[in-house]
């Protein structure tokens, strides 16, 4: 991003995207695609097309960046964007590909310490495999509200779902979590 | 923050996930005076879609060719078949159950939503008048009738949008040779392909069997939801209708 729009906020940069000014759409891109590859990611449950899902939904925000009010936030109406796509390559492609962490690829390569490898595989891969388990829609929930720290109302607009069913669902889906790991952690 | 929580929080953090730079190719793909292969974008599956529209359109065209096609509409959750009945026919009532008005049509359109501030307005339609969820409509959203929006039938309904997602063949509708089903390109920047049904025709939700009438109707799928546009208005203006209804536009049924 470069130095003069680093201050502007997402507000700014839509209402100038929104005039034309693809520098300022660019920047949006700059500034958001780490967490839409996350999200597209999380969505799909597999890394493999995070980026092609994150590229695609970008694209189509650009198209309907007209109808978006500045006042309201960016994220939640990106990542509702970016999880339609990734849902709908899900349908077509039905692919079953599961998330994994740096560590694992690391270990497979073999740019790791075996040490190093028992001891983050016994933590973080078996919750990663718990949260392989679960569905897309409470993956979805809890990064939304744990990782991304997103407000009830803000998941309602990322999930496309009413904003009084959101508790509920962020409930449901911390149990399914608890359950698939045995209530260990 | 409980140690689930942290623990999911880390988890998410050691994603294996790719660290490209997307800026440029999104450019690009968005820079109409770019003719690089865009790797990632598919641009024949649209071509394909698009073709498929005119050849549909082209078949339509012919009259003895509709019934042979009908049979082979369907869009999202509903079933197209055409109406070989004859007008005279088609205004008996059938015996036991009649047909249900466009009146008692608009009047069943579900449970009242109360709370729609958080509701995005369509640009081109604004906020709605009314917002309904039923289990088989999904969730419809209702204009009252003006200038722009001339009632439906003898309604105080100008338009009705109904969003529902796309499951399995949940509607039927039955539609006259003289009314006609004409595909349409919505949107061809997304591939948006839809059905135009110009004027009253008969629609079966779910097991009734007790259909009801339904006006001028824009039909078409977008990401796994199937929207319902019935509309008195003529088809270029119901396009522009369904081009406004877009991405960031919190139209979900519930659930």
């Amino acid at each position: 991003m470069s130095d003069t729009t680093e201050h502007l906020s997402d507000a700014d940069l839509v209402m100038s995207a929104q005039q034309g000014d693809m520098a300022a759409f660019g920047d949006l891109v700059r500034r958001h695609q780490k967490s839409a590859i996350r999200i597209a990611a999380v969505a799909a449950g597999s890394a493999t097309d995070a980026e092609d899902i994150a590229q695609e939904a970008f694209v189509k925000a650009h198209a309907a960046i007209s109808r978006f009010r500045p006042d309201a936030r960016f994220e939640p109406w990106l990542f509702r964007i970016v999880t339609n796509t990734a849902k709908n390559r899900n349908r077509s492609e039905k692919r079953y590909a599961e998330l994994s962490t740096r560590v694992a690829r690391m270990a497979e390569t073999g740019g790791i310490e075996p040490s190093e490898v028992a001891v983050h595989r016994s933590d973080s891969a078996r919750l990663v495999a718990a949260i392989n388990r679960l569905s897309a829609d409470d993956r979805l929930i809890l990064t939304y509200r744990w990782y991304e720290e997103l407000s009830e109302a803000e998941i309602a607009a990322a999930l496309g779902c009413r904003a009084g069913t959101v508790k509920s669902r962020l409930s449901r889906a911390r149990q399914r979590l608890s359950n698939e790991l045995g209530d260990e952690v | 923050m409980n140690m689930l929580e942290q623990n999911f929080v880390s988890a998410i953090e050691e994603l294996d996930l790719p660290e490209g730079d997307l800026v440029d190719s999104v450019l690009a793909a968005l820079d109409p005076s770019v003719v690089v292969p865009f790797r990632r974008y598919r641009p024949t599956l649209k071509v394909a879609l698009v073709a498929a529209a005119v050849v549909i359109l082209a078949l339509l065209a012919v009259p003895a060719s509709r019934h042979a096609v009908a049979g082979l509409l369907g869009i999202g959750a509903t079933e197209i078949s055409m109406d070989s009945r004859s007008e005279d026919s088609r205004s008996q009532p059938s015996p036991g159950q009649p047909t249900v008005t466009i009146r008692e049509s608009a009047e069943d359109l579900g449970e009242l939503v109360d709370d729609v501030s958080a509701i995005d307005a369509l640009p081109l339609l604004e906020m709605p008048d009314g917002v309904f969820d039923h289990p088989i409509r999904g969730r419809s959203f209702t204009w009252d009738a003006s200038d722009e929006l001339p009632a439906l039938g003898d309604t105080v309904v100008g338009a009705v949008l109904s969003v529902r997602p796309v499951e399995s063949f949940t509607s039927r509708k039955s539609v006259p040779f003289e009314v006609g089903v004409e595909a349409v390109v919505i949107d061809p920047a997304q591939a948006i392909v839809g059905y135009w049904l110009d004027g009253e025709h008969e629609l079966a939700t779910g097991g009734s069997d007790q259909p009801v009438l339904a006006q001028r109707v824009l039909l078409w799928v977008v990401e796994g939801f199937e929207f319902r546009l019935e509309v008195d208005v003529g088809r270029e203006q119901a396009i522009a209708l369904a081009k406004s209804v877009g991405e960031g536009t919190d139209l979900s049924p519930p659930g």
